[in-house]
C-alpha cells in the first residue's frame, strides 16, 4: 500500500495513521515567528499545535493525490498546553467518507497528546482529489 | 457567570512570498502552490494562494493576544470558503453572539470572506 497513492476508495474508514510526532523545535518556532511574531516566554501558542496538527495530516497519509482541498475544519483545545522543545504526538483517523455531487468527501480525526495528555482534538474536512 | 467582551480586537496579516515560505517551514507544507509562482499559473491561479491554516492561526492568535492573554479558543467549526492570494492582507473578525459564542471570519483586503464560521471561547482560568 505504501508504494500506491491514498485514493478515496483506499482510505477505509477507521483506519488510523501514526502516530507521528511533530517537535515544537528551533525550525517550526522560526517558522512561526516570521508569520505571527516571536512567541513570548516558553508555552506553546495554541496555533502551533494546530501547525504540527497540518504537518502530521500531510506526513500521515503518503503519497497523497495531488489537489486536495481542505474545505474545513473543526478543533477543541483542552486548555493543557506545551511548552516550546516539546513533542507532539498526533493521530489521524478516517473518520467518515461521503461521495456527493462527484466529490470525494473525506473527515480525517486528529488528535493531539503530549506524554498521554490530550491537547487538542481536530477534524479535518477534505475533498480528496482521487 | 463569566464575561467576555462583544468583538475581539482584529488582528491582521499582510501575506507575501516570505510569509508563505515561514508557513511552509512551521507546517512543514511545501506544496508549490503556495510557494512557486508558475506551479501556481499552471494550475489556474493568477498568484500562489497562502495556506488555509494561516487564516484560521491568524484567528487564534487574535484571541490570544486579547486581554492580555486571558482569552482561549476553547473549540471553533469553520469553513475555508475562498482562496487567499499571496499579496494579500487578512484580517480577523470575532463577534459575540451568545455568551462565549462567537461569529468567525477572516476577510481580504478587497473584501471577501476567505473563512466563516464559529468559535467559542474560554478564560485559561475557568474550567472547560
Amino acid at each position: 500500500m505504501t508504494d500506491d497513492i491514498w485514493r478515496f476508495d483506499t482510505l477505509e474508514q477507521g483506519a488510523v495513521f501514526g502516530p507521528v510526532t511533530v517537535p515544537l523545535d528551533r525550525e517550526r518556532l522560526t517558522g512561526w515567528d516570521g508569520v505571527y511574531g516571536p512567541v513570548i516566554g516558553d508555552l506553546a501558542p495554541d496555533g502551533l499545535i494546530v501547525a504540527g496538527m497540518m504537518e502530521a495530516y500531510i506526513r500521515a497519509i503518503q503519497p497523497r493525490p495531488k489537489g486536495n482541498v481542505h474545505a474545513g475544519q473543526k478543533l477543541s483545545f483542552t486548555g493543557a498546553q506545551a511548552r516550546l522543545g516539546d513533542s507532539v504526538a498526533y493521530t489521524v483517523t478516517v473518520a467518515g467518507k461521503e461521495r456527493k455531487k462527484g466529490r470525494n468527501w473525506i473527515t480525517f480525526a486528529i488528535h493531539a497528546q503530549l506524554a498521554g495528555t490530550a491537547l487538542m482534538r481536530g477534524e479535518v474536512t477534505a475533498i480528496w482529489a482521487a | 457567570m463569566t464575561d467576555f467582551p462583544d468583538t475581539i480586537p482584529p488582528l491582521t496579516l499582510t501575506t507575501s512570498a516570505e510569509t508563505a515560505q515561514a508557513y511552509a517551514a512551521l507546517t512543514q507544507d511545501w506544496n508549490p502552490i503556495h510557494l512557486d509562482p508558475e506551479f501556481a499559473a499552471k494550475a489556474g491561479f493568477d498568484r500562489p494562494i497562502a495556506h488555509g491554516t494561516m487564516a484560521l492561526n491568524l484567528a487564534i492568535q487574535a484571541v490570544a493576544q486579547a486581554e492580555d492573554g486571558a482569552l482561549r479558543i476553547a473549540d471553533l467549526d469553520i469553513r475555508f470558503t475562498a482562496p487567499t492570494w499571496i499579496g494579500q492582507s487578512l484580517t480577523t473578525r470575532l463577534t459575540r453572539t451568545d455568551g462565549a459564542e462567537y461569529d468567525l471570519r477572516v476577510v481580504t483586503d478587497d473584501g471577501r470572506s476567505v473563512l466563516l464560521g464559529r468559535a467559542r471561547l474560554a478564560r485559561y482560568d475557568d474550567a472547560t
